[in-house]
């Protein structure tokens, strides 16, 4: 809802640019119109090439501009470690339960007196000391390190998790993942090693479904993977060493999280179970596979 | 009820067989007791109902629902306007630092309420009350050079502050936000 009305407020910039200045080449875009840019003199606009994936060497296209408050914020990254730590212990569940002597089967009675038989003091047969014993202090039931982030931390770390990517030379935009001509994997490590990717690359698109030349590659090399704008997050974005973004999938990041930072109302919202409670249940409710169950 | 009679009264006029088995399907290739349920329960038929599109004016609906995006601040006819709001000037990119407003076109200023020392007398914790300014880009430390020295004139009595230069954010003591507020408005942020 918040991108729809960026969007819509771009749409009539552009109009409005394009009604007055000629058409230039449809994919050098140096004067693209950032929305809400930062009046601070102390920030550049940071620019990227846009490039093809058609063939192996680089063929620069054009130069495009990037909003600072995305692609320049400040390296946080005391911001991007919360973020990092969040993601990789939120959905930890430990399902141990270390049964405590009371819980044990049997031991509800003395096994032999407290005096005249030399042997040690004892209460029962699954107190701690005892082989087959309950524990004092174990592991005790389903534990769930599940927290939320706060909004504004979570966004803060998308655009300095980019802003790293950029400022290191690491992210690059092309003009079209769907539907390329080749698909033989060795075109695609030929690329990838001329284009010095690195060890791992992203490919990061605006559409669910990738077709063409790029999904036969993701399939044969485990370490080219392709991913939908919904998807990105900043362990993704640190784990590949090469982020690459299309045209499309810019413009989107860029919508939703300027939609995000400049959303009204408070963005130290607390989380609350309740009221996602409904949303959450009704999750698979469309799904209705003959065979497979549904996706959660 | 009345469907009935008229089906009663339809089947005499026409003149076929009363009976509730018609004599089609006997001659049908497929037996009853082959599909007993076919016949058991009456066919269901769908029908779409037909949509028309009819051209409402929503704007009395959207006016009512929630803003998304914090929306641009309107003209008024002259600053400051009686909250005390100013817009940011073209004078505030002069200095060698700028501060940067929040998307709600307001001051990044914060408040803090850090707890201090026990009061051994009264046996509760004495609170200290800071002033946080937050998105200052440039040099930092003249910004904060500036700030004390107009605070100082101001009030009077020392002002303390720290700055965090990777953070881009100050730390005022001993001020109240009235005045910091004052000091940002006049150089133009």
């Amino acid at each position: 809802m918040l991108s729809r009305q960026i969007r819509h407020l771009l749409i009539s910039n552009r109009a409005l640019s394009t009604a007055t200045s000629s058409t230039s080449g449809s994919s050098s875009d140096t004067q693209r119109p950032l929305w809400r840019k930062p009046e601070s003199p102390f920030v550049q606009i940071p620019q990227a090439w846009v490039s093809s994936l058609e063939t192996i060497e680089d063929q620069k296209q054009g130069l495009v501009d990037l909003h600072p408050d995305i692609f320049r914020t400040s390296p946080r990254i005391d911001i991007l470690h919360r973020n990092l730590t969040w993601q990789s212990v939120y959905r930890n569940v430990q399902m141990t339960k270390m049964l405590t002597k009371a819980e044990m089967p049997g031991g509800g009675r003395k096994p032999w007196p407290q005096k005249k038989t030399g042997r040690a003091h004892v209460g029962s047969i699954r107190a701690p000391q005892f082989i087959r014993g309950g524990f004092a202090n174990g592991v005790r039931g389903p534990r769930t390190w599940f927290y939320m982030l706060p909004d504004a931390v979570r966004i803060q770390g998308l655009c300095v998790a980019l802003t790293l990517k950029h400022t290191q030379d690491d992210l690059h935009i092309v003009d079209n993942l769907q539907n390329l001509q080749n698909g033989d994997p060795k075109f695609w490590i030929d690329l990838c090693e001329a284009r010095n990717y690195g060890y791992s690359v992203l490919f990061v698109d605006d559409a669910d479904t990738v077709s063409g030349g790029l999904a036969e590659a993701q399939q044969a090399l485990p370490w080219l993977n392709v991913m939908p704008v919904y998807g990105l997050n900043c362990f993704s974005l640190i784990k590949y060493d090469t982020v690459v973004l299309s045209r499309n999938a810019l413009d989107r990041i860029e919508e939703r999280l300027l939609g995000h930072i400049h959303r009204a109302g408070p963005m130290n919202k607390k989380y609350r179970y309740m009221d996602y409670k409904e949303k959450i249940l009704q999750e698979a409710e469309a799904e209705e596979h003959p065979h497979m169950p549904p996706v959660v | 009820m009345i469907c009935s009679t008229l089906r009663n009264l339809a089947s005499r006029t026409a003149g076929s067989t009363a009976s509730f088995f018609s004599t089609s399907t006997v001659n049908r290739t497929e037996k009853l007791w082959e599909n007993p349920w076919k016949y058991a329960i009456p066919e269901k038929t769908k029908t779409l109902a037909t949509v028309q599109e009819v051209p409402v004016d929503w704007s009395f609906v959207e006016r009512l629902m929630p803003i998304g995006i914090v929306p641009e601040v309107p003209k008024h006819e002259s600053y400051p306007t009686p909250s005390g709001w100013t817009p940011p000037t073209d004078a505030g990119k002069m200095h060698p630092y700028y501060v940067r407003r929040r998307p709600d076109h307001l001051l990044p200023l914060y408040l803090e309420r850090k707890r201090d020392l026990l009061n051994e007398k009264t046996l509760d914790f004495d609170y200290v009350e800071l002033v946080i300014v937050r998105n200052v880009d440039g040099d930092v430390f003249a910004c904060e050079h500036d700030l004390r020295s107009f605070l100082e004139e101001k009030l009077g009595h020392p002002v303390a502050s720290h700055v965090d230069e990777l953070k881009g954010r100050i730390k005022i003591k001993g001020a109240p936000r009235g005045l910091i507020e004052q000091f940002f408005y006049s150089k133009g942020f």
